[in-house]
């Protein structure tokens, strides 16, 4: 087999992948050996872009979403960003891709047999693009309407239970602040879900950090995180402040931290289920380094803070656990955390032994790369949706002015 | 519009520092003969080179947004011959390569590509010491396991492949040119005159030798199978304790570039014996594939079969009482490190008291005095606050100066 008739064939997989078709390559070699080699396909794309492009026509509703050839071409045409094989070539019988030496460069890999570490690569530089494509709109901070006669309240701890809890307050007619009258309520839960919520935070704020390297950071150190180190949190704001206005509030979910909040400010509010995004998380530490290079960092926090409901929307993950060599520790700190509140001169609401992580059963240790790799083909998906929309709507609107244009004229 | 660019992309290891530090110091006088080596900092070219593979390196990567067009056309506006040169080049895909060669040129720019190459026997252990002086804790023996892997897929095995396999690197970025234009520098055995390596890279780069001395520049020396050990050891345990910028200056420059390296008492890291029969083989087949390709060989291809094996002394298990030695050496180091940035410290110290003092003096004039108390009158006086207004005016200066 020549390097032509190699390209010919990796040329006629790709316009059968463009065109929807799911067949791997083994399948597609195998069942249609003569395949002319179609024209219009550009540069030979590697075994990863290829195999991406398969996964995308193989999850439901993005192979119907509108141009999916054009979905194809940006993976295609998408380099894997950072470290990882280069150039996956396809095997082939005496396949070669330029080297006429077999021996020389990345060994050939049929592309459904790729780690999902090598087609995250892939998906990371496709959304990276695709992000970089959004449209620029200055942050806008929500309007906050001076009402001195409601109640306060101001919150601290667990990231993502802060945000679920203060929606709910300021749907229920509460305001945030509120100065010297103010409620001070730091919210906890189980050790390894404030550090799953506090790993999503760090990540959200440009971080580039995998979930185990922020237990090993925080054992090497002996130390909670400080945005979730409930007793030091605690124990700042009493010494700041009136004790009396100081609640702890430790729950295993939303749903009973927002009841204990509930109760403390005296109102009703509306229940809230729990959000989990490892996968969003993982899949955003990838991005974030490459994004940082596409736009800078200023763009990049402004992109994230306004694309993150669409890059964690549609996760049932579910919650991390410890990982397996933190275990001990974990244990160990969060009884430390627990009798620290137990003891406090705050009020503490809940069972401050919550706090200690328990080993749930089905729970995983770290988020996995065909998990994230999966959760990624779907973002790329609405991803791809947004720019063709925005495609379509701003050349629809350069075609109506045009034409107003014309009309004036 | 540069009429040729000459575009150097590694190997790491092979005397690419030495040559980097050599352009940029030298980007004056180069300017003259209208070579152009554009660079506004040491390490611009490194800058775009992550910037063009899209490589997170440590958060360095923060600095690089936009390098590698910035580089781009720079080397497009120079007059006459422009040369770019880093070592991570030589990782890039034929996508990235595409890219590349294409935003350099004008249209009639003659691009030449460079690769400076060594013998894997002494690639393979000096990347692993590389490796070490990331802050990366992986063994040695791990290290030659994952690099004889078939698949690449551990470890560390697909950039070192990446940057060290010289017929698929020159394969990648001299695939769509005429290999006269590809241009293989091999770095001379060990032994050879000093100069020989230079004489080579001045040879492609199309500078004369005689008119840059070759003192004073930057170079990675390396390290003993004992330093390098106690290196990989300090790693397990600074690896979460350090963040990147800390370790960098502080394990990487002081420790490993400022001391152990210019003070190597122990045996030179070498490979195990069937570890260099697997690298000769391997070295073999490139010499002929790369002799049947018709690049400009500057040297000789028989300066990348390895030399007859050096000594094999473990670093993952080294004699103890070398081991001790380099970690005293080491711990020495570090205090003598202390000391400096204490002195630094006190020094900063004396500073900030003295602009205190100034500031106080400055603060006690009568003048100043009188300015404060119309400051603080404003607060209260209508009559005080259109003055001070007027004042500001008068005096063009903003409010927050008195």
């Amino acid at each position: 087999m020549t390097a032509d008739e190699y390209a010919d064939r990796v040329r006629a997989w790709a316009a059968e992948l463009r065109a929807g078709g799911t067949a791997t390559w083994t399948r597609f070699v195998e069942d249609s050996p003569t395949t002319p080699a179609p024209t219009g396909i550009g540069p030979l794309p590697g075994a990863a872009q290829l195999e991406v492009v398969r996964r995308l026509a193989d999850v439901p509703d993005v192979a119907g979403l509108p141009d999916f050839a054009g979905l194809a071409d940006l993976v295609l045409g998408t380099p894997g960003p950072g470290r990882g094989l280069v150039d996956v070539p396809l095997p082939w019988p005496g396949a070669s891709t330029g080297a006429t030496a077999s021996s020389i460069g990345t060994p050939p890999v049929a592309p459904e047999k790729l780690p999902a570490e090598e087609l995250l690569r892939v998906c990371t530089g496709a959304l990276v693009r695709l992000l970089a494509d959004e449209p620029r709109s200055p942050e806008r901070r929500p309007s906050r309407p001076w009402r001195p006669w409601r109640k306060g309240f101001t919150l601290l701890g667990a990231p993502t239970t802060v945000d679920l809890v203060r929606g709910a307050l300021l749907a229920g007619g509460l305001r945030e602040g509120g100065g010297s009258r103010t409620t001070y309520l730091v919210l906890g839960g189980p050790l390894d879900e404030l550090m799953a919520q506090r790993w999503s935070a760090r990540v959200r704020a440009g971080a580039a950090l995998r979930w185990q390297r922020m237990w090993r950071i925080a054992e090497t150190h002996d130390r909670v995180p400080p945005g979730i180190a409930l007793p030091t949190l605690a124990g700042h704001l009493a010494g700041e402040f009136d004790p009396a206005r100081v609640h702890v509030v430790v729950a295993p979910d939303t749903a009973t931290t927002l009841g204990l909040v509930g109760e403390i400010l005296g109102v009703s509010l509306e229940p809230v289920g729990d959000r989990y995004d490892a996968l969003a998380t993982d899949l955003l530490r990838r991005v974030n380094p490459v994004l940082t290079l596409a736009v800078g960092d200023d763009a990049r926090r402004e992109l994230v803070s306004r694309v993150w409901p669409e890059i964690a929307a549609g996760e049932q993950s579910g919650p991390l656990g410890v990982p397996a060599r933190q275990d001990d520790w974990a244990v160990a700190t969060g009884e430390r955390m627990a009798s620290t509140l137990a003891g406090a001169r705050y009020a503490v609401h809940g069972d401050p032994a919550v706090v200690v992580p328990t080993r749930r059963p089905g729970v995983r240790r770290a988020p996995r790369p065909d998990d994230v790799l999966a959760h990624a083909l779907r973002v790329i998906g609405r991803a791809w949706e947004r720019h063709h929309a925005s495609a379509g709507s701003s050349t629809a609107a350069g075609t109506a002015a045009g034409t107003e244009r014309k009309g004036r004229g | 519009m540069a009429r040729k660019v000459i575009l150097h992309v590694g190997a790491p290891k092979t005397g690419t520092s030495f040559v980097q530090d050599l352009l940029f110091h030298a980007r004056d006088r180069l300017a003259a003969d209208d070579l152009c080596y554009p660079a506004d900092r040491f390490d611009a070219h490194f800058l775009a080179a992550l910037d063009l593979m899209q490589l997170a390196w440590g958060g360095l990567e923060r600095e690089a947004v936009g390098a590698w067009d910035r580089l781009a056309a720079e080397v497009r506006a120079c007059p006459g011959t422009a040369i770019v040169s880093h070592e991570i080049l030589a990782r890039a895909s034929r996508a990235q390569v595409a890219r590349a060669l294409d935003s350099l040129s004008t249209g009639d720019t003659e691009i030449h590509v460079v690769l400076s190459a060594r013998d894997l026997v002494r690639q393979i252990p000096a990347e692993w010491q590389e490796n070490v002086k990331h802050r990366r804790t992986v063994t040695y023996a791990e290290f030659l396991t994952d690099l004889q892997e078939p698949s690449r897929q551990q470890g560390e095995a697909a950039w070192f492949w990446g940057v060290q396999e010289v017929p698929d690197i020159l394969d990648r970025w001299g695939g769509t040119l005429p290999p006269e234009r590809v241009h293989l520098v091999t770095v001379p055995p060990a032994g050879s005159p000093p100069d020989l390596l230079w004489q080579r890279f001045s040879r492609v780069l199309d500078l004369d030798p005689a008119q840059f001395p070759l003192d004073d520049l930057r170079t990675n020396p390396s390290l003993g199978v004992a330093e390098v050990a106690v290196v990989r050891r300090l790693n397990e345990e600074v690896a979460e304790r350090l963040p990147n910028h800390h370790y960098r200056a502080i394990v990487r420059e002081a420790l490993v570039h400022r001391s152990l390296s210019h003070d190597r008492r122990t045996a030179k890291l070498s490979l195990p014996k069937d570890v260099w029969e697997w690298a000769a083989t391997l070295s073999d087949e490139w010499v002929l594939e790369l002799a049947s390709r018709g690049y400009d060989v500057v040297g000789d291809l028989d300066d990348l079969r390895p030399a007859p094996p050096l000594p094999w002394v473990d670093p993952d298990d080294p004699d103890v009482a070398e081991f001790a030695d380099a970690a005293v050496r080491a711990l020495t180091a570090m205090a003598v490190e202390a000391a400096r940035l204490r002195d630094r410290e006190v020094e900063l110290q004396h500073d900030i008291e003295e602009l205190i003092e100034k500031l106080d003096r400055a603060h006690s004039t009568p003048i100043y005095k009188a300015k404060e108390r119309l400051v603080a009158k404003a607060g209260t006086s209508r009559a005080a606050a259109k003055g001070l207004a007027v004042y500001r005016r008068l005096r063009a200066r903003n409010s927050r100066s008195t």
